[in-house]
């Protein structure tokens, strides 16, 4: 099982690297489109069936399409990029040593991170180390007996952080109206 | 109003030669799309309606609800696609699933709970859940749609359509 894990995990490293400095937008966009689906796969094999799902069709699907749509919508038929040959394009020093500087500390916060499953996870943990209770360790114990159901994300998005869907939902709404206003057919509201 | 030269005319030609290229005019295409969007689009559904006991939820059934329509769109080209999907139908799909979320929110308060207190309502705490991801999944899909439609045609007035 591990082989599988490290194979997707390589797959999505190198599909990212490729993403990155392979010349032409829309081999980009492939490629990018091609390694979500690889951490679609990792949330599943991390348990994780909910997340899979967002991330397989936003990130493979409706993202990839709306990358190619602005990509024909701004740029001219023959970019300046395309006329050059060669698989990969030039790097840019400066912009990879804030990447650098930016993945370094993230894959070091990684290490820290609790085994998967873990009973004394800080996500799933029942009490603070001062010994009071932590609303997550609330969250997962109450939703079958208090809300009747048993899906714990359902349960924590709608039911104890309706707010924050809610806010969502807000910020959904204003970008479809907004796009309305752009394009000048608010009339149709 | 001065005659085409040379060059005008190859350039027109280029421009209708990628438009030509970007809606895919591909039967296999257009023939597996039709036919795998209707499963696509009962999966969102079930996702949605069974998101409270299995894994799932309302963002997830939305989100796949879109992509089924994107996939249509993309096969069949944005344009014929926008005409076939009519604008205000499109925005009272998102209109409708921010009322029912708003009536249900502030509907607590008439029976004497906090706002989007979901316990005091006299429906179980699952049945008014399933209402409100009913309500979450039309407003993300018809979002994602509209997003995606109406940014790629604009209306068909204006600019080029891709």
């Amino acid at each position: 099982m591990i082989w599988v894990e490290l194979a997707l995990i390589a797959f999505v490293v190198i599909g990212a690297l490729f993403a990155a400095t392979i010349r032409g937008l829309v081999g980009s966009i492939v490629t990018f489109a091609g390694l979500t689906l690889g951490v679609a796969i990792i949330w599943v094999l991390l348990a994780a069936p909910d997340v899979a799902l967002i991330e397989a069709a936003v990130g493979a699907g409706v993202t990839s399409v709306l990358f190619m749509i602005a990509i024909v919508k701004t740029s001219s038929s023959r970019s300046n990029d395309e006329d050059h040959k060669g698989l990969f394009r030039s790097l840019n020093l400066p912009a990879l040593l804030v990447v650098g500087g930016l993945a370094i500390p993230l894959g070091y916060a990684f290490l820290s991170l609790d085994p998967v499953g873990s009973a004394n996870a800080a996500a799933v943990s029942m009490e603070f180390a001062d010994g009071s209770q932590t609303p997550y360790g609330y969250y997962i114990e109450e939703t079958l007996p208090e809300a009747g159901f048993s899906n714990a994300v359902v349960s924590v998005l709608v039911v104890y952080r309706g707010l924050d869907t809610l806010g969502e939902l807000i910020v959904a709404f204003s970008a479809a109206v907004s796009i309305l206003i752009v394009l000048n057919r608010e009339d149709i509201l | 109003m001065s005659p085409p030269t040379d060059e005008s005319t190859a350039r027109n030609e280029q421009i209708a030669a990628s438009k030509q290229t970007a809606v895919t005019e591909s039967p296999v295409v257009k023939t597996a799309s039709r036919t795998v969007t209707p499963f696509v689009i009962a999966f969102g559904i079930y996702l949605t309606l069974f998101g409270t006991s299995l894994p799932g939820g309302a963002f997830q059934g939305g989100v796949i609800i879109a992509s089924a329509i994107t996939l249509i769109a993309m096969a069949f080209g944005f344009g014929p696609t926008q005409q076939w999907l009519s604008a205000p139908a499109l925005a009272g799909l998102f209109v409708l699933g921010a009322t029912i979320f708003g009536v249900v929110a502030f509907g607590a308060l008439a029976y004497g709970g906090a706002v989007l207190e979901l316990f005091v309502f006299p429906l179980s705490v699952e049945d008014m859940v399933k209402l409100i991801e009913v309500a979450i999944a039309a407003l993300v899909s018809g979002v994602i749609i509209g997003l995606i439609i109406w940014l790629a045609d604009g209306f068909g007035e204006g600019g080029e359509s891709i």
